[in-house]
């Protein structure tokens, strides 16, 4: 949440999704347009926007098609910027993104992640009460 | 016979914290009047409860065979539901003096998948949190739904006690459609919750700070629960509800 004290380390959102083939640049004009500032404004900041592999695919005329993923990394402010983040994204604009979005994706994942050292301090926080 | 039943008792429009009270003595009261309910705890929910009723009630049941005659409207509604005539459902006719407090009661009976019980006799807060899993939601997902909740046990040790069940569907007779589920109308009740994951803490930290904190939680388990994750399977509008305890709920001696 804006303004908040951060609770603990930064926590890493890991989106990767394996694009339909020749979709990379429908899906990177969407997302900019219709996904990340409402996501910035619930509190992901996007650190990285990579392609996988980094090809130009509209330059080979070769079959088959190359599948390319994109992988986009999103910090958020602590435990407060995670439960900040999931207080705003249960919307039907939201949900409306992701099912839109499905056309330029094959399959997605979305993983939360944080440094090794900062396990431990975030299991310190959930144990206040043992 | 499944022996437990859970249920969330939602006020009518005006009832007051008083009434509210009143209303969890008379629901003690009510089944503490039939020979069959070994124990009865009905208790006002802490005001960060959200998306469920006003008072969680707990009702630890004898056989059938033991049923004694009831007095009330409210304890042959009771004994109704004990057996199965109108299972899921409790509607305000049958409540008495309470009527015009009462908006409904949804009913469980939980069938259990796993418990632990790490702290006998604990008086603390309960925490029941009523779900309903999407019914699209591919089975060896709900599987493993099902499978990895009890987890969060193991890796939140301010979860002193606690259970992890289905509610079975017939309990609930046709399913209706959004938030009239549940309503009082002459067509009856139906209930939308599919799961009821119970625990108990010695504290509201410890359901606040603790398990909030946890990243069992927030890094593992929410995958299920937050609906821009793939493997969503659980429909947002939970239940979360928490009350204080005045006598041990969840370690009550099911096998004796």
């Amino acid at each position: 949440m804006e303004g908040a004290e951060p609770l603990g380390d930064t926590i890493y959102v890991i989106d990767e999704l394996e694009i339909v083939p020749g979709q990379l640049d429908g899906f990177l004009k969407a997302f900019e347009r219709d996904y990340r500032p409402d996501a910035e404004s619930r509190g992901q900041r996007l650190l990285q926007r990579l392609v996988t592999p980094p090809i130009d695919t509209g330059r080979l005329a070769e079959l088959p098609p190359i599948a390319q993923s994109v992988l986009l990394i999103w910090e958020l402010d602590g435990l407060s910027g995670f439960w900040g983040m999931r207080s705003q994204n249960a919307t039907a604009e939201v949900a409306e993104w992701w099912r839109e979005a499905g056309a330029f994706f094959v399959s997605r994942s979305r993983r939360f992640a944080a440094s090794p050292e900062a396990i431990a301090t975030f299991e310190t926080i959930g144990r206040m009460n043992s | 016979m499944n022996r437990r039943c859970v249920a969330q008792v939602v006020l009518a429009d005006g009832a007051d914290p008083k009434d509210a009270e009143e209303v969890a003595q008379a629901l003690v009261s009510a089944s503490e009047e039939l020979g069959a309910v070994r124990a009865s705890h009905a208790s006002v929910h802490y005001d960060f409860a959200v998306g469920g009723g006003d008072l969680t009630w707990d009702l630890f049941l004898e056989s059938e065979a033991t049923v004694g005659v009831p007095a009330s409207s409210l304890g042959a509604a009771l004994l109704g539901v004990m057996n199965g005539d109108r299972l899921g459902e409790l509607l305000p006719s049958s409540l008495g003096s309470l009527a015009n407090r009462v908006e409904r009661v949804e009913f469980a009976q939980p069938e259990l998948i796993a418990s632990g019980t790490n702290a006998p006799g604990l008086v603390g807060v309960k925490r029941t949190l009523w779900m309903r899993v999407n019914p699209a939601a591919p089975p060896d997902l709900v599987a493993r739904f099902e499978a990895e909740t009890p987890i969060l046990a193991d890796g939140i040790p301010a979860i002193r006690n606690w259970r992890w069940s289905r509610i079975p569907q017939r309990d609930f007779g046709e399913e209706g459609e959004g938030r009239t589920v549940g309503s009082n109308t002459e067509s009856g009740a139906a209930l939308r919750w599919t799961h009821l994951w119970e625990q108990e803490f010695e504290t509201v930290d410890g359901l606040q700070i603790d398990y909030m904190s946890s990243p069992v939680h927030w890094g593992f388990i929410d995958r299920y629960f937050d609906p821009e994750m793939p493997d969503c399977i659980i429909d947002p509008w939970l239940a979360h509800l928490a009350c204080p305890e005045t006598a041990p709920v969840l370690s009550w001696d099911l096998d004796r």
